[in-house]
Formats: structure tokens, C-alpha cells, sequence
């Protein structure tokens, strides 16, 4: 365990994806954390950008998902920061890739299990595709809050009485 | 290790009961005994170096007690929406991934230190008035700064 995370503890490292491969990592996660996809920031005081940051609290993973929003509602870009094991990786990397293009409304239909099946995650890292489905709901709940805040606030109260 | 249940710990005499009981169990003292013998003085050998170091560590010693109370630590799906210790956690960890800098390196190592003092500090407090929902909060960001305090080792380590 100590090992993989030591591999996965810095992102973006060229080379290391034999030692990942070595330690039974599924291919596809391997390429997602070799050469990541929409790696990096968007402006997160951007009105149409929303901004999910979530951690795993067992594990001290963070990552942060990023997606940008045309006005009809289309995510047009999508980026992600994440610092755990390569699981989480590329759970970021592969969430990023498929809200691409979606609206906000598709990208809120992406479960975890979607994610943990296309990287043939094994259950004892399911919680990194779960991660990565609470990484798009936070930035998409974080957007809408961004484009009506009283309606947002107001349907809370609505939820909480 | 002869310690009270509590947080609280005093280094030295864990560290006296550590090597007393190590002086009376290690592998070196029963070479020439029967293999049964330097069997159980293997295990006890190397249970006790787990019950040290896991006594010894806050964070580990922190987690071991919950379970002792009978609480489930954080699980992986847990989500604390405390977006301001994330934000913290996500630039420390941007700040790292950057190139090698010594002063930046130093400057971090100060402040997971410092932050770490404060946590362990908050823990005794929570386990004190018995608050271990709080101490199981606050060790899952320990959790955080010791992932944090590891990459800096692997960093300060010349490659």
C-alpha cells in the first residue's frame, strides 16, 4: 500500500507506468495516469465555471474538477487537479474526458460504477470512482449555485423543512 | 505496553517499556534455543515493534483508539465539505508537485509541522472530554498532513 502510493503521490511523473503496471493496475488506468487528460486550472471566480473539490478522508486524497459552461448549458471544457493513487487519477482524468460536450444535466447522470467499469476498477478501489462522481456533482452544483443563487438557496430550504 | 487507554502518552517511558520488553523477547537472545522457542520470540518480537509504533505515531495512535471505543473511522466515501481545509490541502499539494525549491520545501515542512502540532494538541482535548466524533474529524486531517508530510520525504530524498 505504501508503494502505491508513493507512485501515485506525484502526478504527472513520465515513466513510471511500468512500476504502475508492475503493481496490477488495469492498462486503461495506467494510460489515464501516463498522460492525463485536461490536466490543470480554469478560472474558478469565472461566472460559468464550476468548481468541485472533494477529499477521501481514509485515505488523504484531494482533487479538484473543473467544468466550463456555454450558454446553452453545454459543458465546453473540463479540467482536473488530483493527488492520490492512480485510481483516483485517472478516475479525474476519465470523468473530465466524458462530461466534455454534455449538459449539465447529462454530466450529472455519470455514476461512479460507469467510471469504475470502463477502468475495470477493483473494489477495493471503488472509492476513487466514487470520488470522481463527487468531484462532477460538487462542480456542477457549484456552477448552478454560480447562476441563480436564490433559487438555489431557496430550494435547500425547500428540501431542508 | 503497560500504557493507559487515553491519548495522552509519555514518550520516554513507552519508549523504556518498548526496549525492556525487546530486551526480554528478541530473536538475538534465542538463536541457540529450540525452534519453537525462536518462533514465538520472533512474534513477539515483531508484535512488539507494531504495538510501538503504532502507539507512538499520533495519528495511528488516534485511529487505534477509536476502534477501541468502538468507533468506525472515517471510510473512503465520507465526504467532508470543508471546502477551506481542502483548499488548503490541494495548494500545499500544488506547491509540492512544483520544481524542487529548497526555501518552498522548508516553508512547508514548517507548516505541516505546526499544523500537525495543533491537530494532536485539538485530539487530546476531543478524547479528553470524550468527544470522539470531533478526535475522528480531526484525524482525518491528520490523515491529510501525513500523506503530505510523506510526498515531502520523497521529495527531499535526492533522485
Amino acid at each position: 500500500m505504501a508503494a502505491l502510493r508513493a507512485v501515485g503521490a506525484v502526478l504527472l511523473r513520465p515513466g513510471r507506468g511500468e512500476a504502475a503496471a508492475r503493481l496490477g493496475y488495469h492498462k486503461k488506468v495506467v494510460d489515464h495516469y501516463e498522460n492525463p487528460r485536461n490536466v490543470g486550472s480554469l478560472d474558478r471566480n469565472a461566472k460559468n465555471v464550476g468548481t468541485g473539490l472533494v477529499g477521501a478522508p481514509a485515505c488523504g486524497d484531494v482533487m479538484k474538477l473543473q467544468v466550463e459552461v456555454d450558454e446553452n448549458g453545454r459543458i465546453i471544457d473540463a479540467r482536473f487537479k488530483t493527488f492520490g493513487c492512480g485510481s483516483a487519477i485517472a478516475s479525474s482524468s476519465l470523468a473530465t474526458e466524458w462530461v466534455k460536450g454534455k449538459t449539465v444535466d447529462e454530466a450529472l447522470k455519470i455514476k461512479n460504477t460507469d467510471i469504475a467499469k470502463e477502468l475495470c476498477l477493483p473494489p477495493v478501489k471503488l472509492h476513487c470512482s466514487m470520488l470522481a462522481e463527487d468531484a462532477i456533482k460538487a462542480a456542477l452544483a457549484d456552477y448552478k449555485l454560480k447562476q441563480d443563487p436564490n433559487k438555489e438557496e431557496s430550494e435547500k430550504k425547500a428540501n431542508n423543512a | 505496553m503497560d500504557c493507559d487507554r487515553s491519548f495522552r502518552i509519555d514518550a520516554q517511558q513507552l519508549q523504556r517499556r518498548f526496549r525492556s520488553l525487546q530486551r526480554a523477547v528478541h530473536p538475538d537472545r534465542f538463536g541457540q534455543r529450540p525452534p519453537k522457542e525462536q518462533y514465538y520470540s520472533e512474534q513477539h518480537s515483531s508484535l512488539i515493534n507494531k504495538a510501538y509504533q503504532t502507539l507512538l505515531n499520533p495519528l495511528s495512535r488516534g485511529l487505534y483508539l477509536l476502534e477501541l471505543n468502538g468507533v468506525e473511522p472515517a471510510q473512503e466515501t465520507d465526504c467532508d465539505a470543508d471546502s477551506v481545509f481542502l483548499t488548503e490541502i490541494m495548494e500545499i499539494n500544488e506547491k509540492l508537485a512544483e520544481p524542487k525549491n529548497e526555501d518552498i520545501l522548508k516553508e512547508i515542512e514548517t507548516l505541516i509541522k505546526v499544523k500537525q502540532e495543533e491537530l494532536t494538541k485539538d485530539v487530546t482535548a476531543a478524547f479528553e472530554r470524550d468527544d470522539l466524533q470531533e478526535a475522528k474529524k480531526l484525524l482525518a486531517k491528520m490523515k491529510y498532513f501525513a500523506n503530505l508530510e510523506d510526498k515531502l520525504k520523497n521529495k527531499k530524498m535526492p533522485s
